[in-house]
């Protein structure tokens, strides 16, 4: 059944690249500018996970020649759960850096939507504690310790497929996938994170994360570029 | 703005998207499902003829040198081995095995580290056993096979009678 659904969803990139009808050379105006982005994705965690708080903004930038963008994403994270036998809490931010692939022809120069696929390196920094843990033993009795504050950093590597399109004049709504790999993490060695920000289960080395995007572009100016785009047949 | 080809599925596929982290989703498992019980399990063996054979104690009863009024186990007489609990407060224990009026005391000396067996099960102290002392009236000699005691129910000590 997954592997179905993968495959429907690798065939549009194979669909794609077969988009290639004639094309010719046109010289004209194109928006440059920063998109920023909020993930409104996040906001489900209020409901799906009382106790984990998340935000994330993301800020593209295109470089229109080479077809890429160089991507910026920053996120907040804080938790705070009681255990079976503790309270948990965990607070931290973390930040991606890396670049997206447009696999899309242009239609038109205001032509601005995106199949692309990206990679990103991502670093965290957060520190999380236990306390109250009471560790039950019913000959000698109950035990009650803490976990001091740990501050813990994580790297990672992210693979990415997504979709943007533009709903309205500069604003964009998209998702994207993405496998995440995690690289390192430090720490006390007595718990494993709960959940590492940005990038998921922390007692995990791969993880899949999503994100599902609404973002601005600040118009900062016209750009005056020569593309190759489709003749609409 | 251009309406194209991404503008068009991009409802569509998220709901592709949704269907496999549901499927994803399904995949966690729930509550815990593994045992956060810490005892130091000791086997009872005789050596015969070199042979290593389990062994019982007739009228076995058990309790700790400091709680002599709570008995651990109470005049047992059919078991090949046993389950004690070490106290997570300090770094030593000493229990008292009787067996046909015959007293002995095996004392422990261990070190304690936290650990976070998982979310749902939450934290367990993981014993490791420094020293072990008995007064060899009702035992003949000991073993120590593996000095840490965790959840797991693995035999820990060799009881020579």
């Amino acid at each position: 059944m997954k592997r179905k659904m993968l495959s429907y969803i690798f065939s549009v990139f194979i669909l794609c690249s077969f988009i290639n009808a004639s094309s010719q050379e046109s010289l004209d105006y194109r928006v440059v500018g920063p998109r920023i982005g909020f993930d409104v994705s996040r906001l489900a965690l209020f409901y799906l996970e009382p106790g984990r708080v998340n935000f994330e903004l993301s800020g593209d930038l295109e470089i229109r020649e080479l077809n890429y963008y160089a991507v910026l994403e920053v996120g907040w994270q804080q938790i705070d759960f009681e255990g079976k036998n503790y309270n948990y809490s965990s607070g931290g931010l973390y930040g991606r850096l890396g670049l997206d692939y447009n696999f899309l022809n242009l239609q038109s120069p205001d032509d601005y939507e995106m199949l692309y696929a990206g990679g990103r390196y991502g670093y965290s920094r957060f520190n999380h504690q236990a306390d109250q843990i009471i560790i039950t033993e019913n000959y000698w009795g109950e035990y009650q310790t803490s976990v001091p504050k740990d501050g813990v950093n994580a790297h990672w590597l992210e693979l990415i497929v997504g979709i943007k399109a533009e709903l309205s004049k500069n604003l964009f709504i998209g998702w994207d996938i993405r496998g995440k790999f995690l690289l390192h993490k430090s720490g006390n060695g007595v718990m494993d994170p709960y959940n590492i920000p940005g990038f998921g289960n922390g007692s995990r080395r791969v993880a899949i994360g999503f994100s599902y995007t609404v973002a601005y572009r600040i118009p900062v100016t016209r750009k005056r570029v020569t593309i190759n785009f489709q003749n609409p047949e | 703005m251009k309406t194209g080809f991404v503008l068009k599925h991009l409802f569509t596929y998220w709901f592709i998207l949704m269907a496999i982290l549901f499927l994803t989703s399904c995949n966690e498992p729930e509550g815990c499902n593994q045992s956060t019980n810490v005892f130091l399990r000791m086997d009872f063996y005789q050596l015969e003829a070199g042979e290593e054979t389990s062994y019982t104690l007739p009228d076995l009863t058990v309790y700790g040198v400091t709680k002599p009024d709570s008995l651990i186990y109470d005049d047992v007489s059919n078991l090949t081995s046993i389950n004690l609990p070490l106290s997570n407060a300090r770094d030593q224990c000493a229990f008292v095995f009787v067996s046909e009026n015959v007293y002995d005391t095996i004392s422990f000396q261990y070190s304690s580290e936290l650990t976070l067996l998982s979310i749902d099960c939450g934290f367990i102290n993981i014993f490791n056993i420094k020293k072990i002392d008995a007064n060899y009236t009702l035992l003949d000699s000991l073993f120590i096979r593996q000095p840490e005691i965790d959840a797991n129910e693995e035999e820990n000590v060799k009881l020579y009678f």
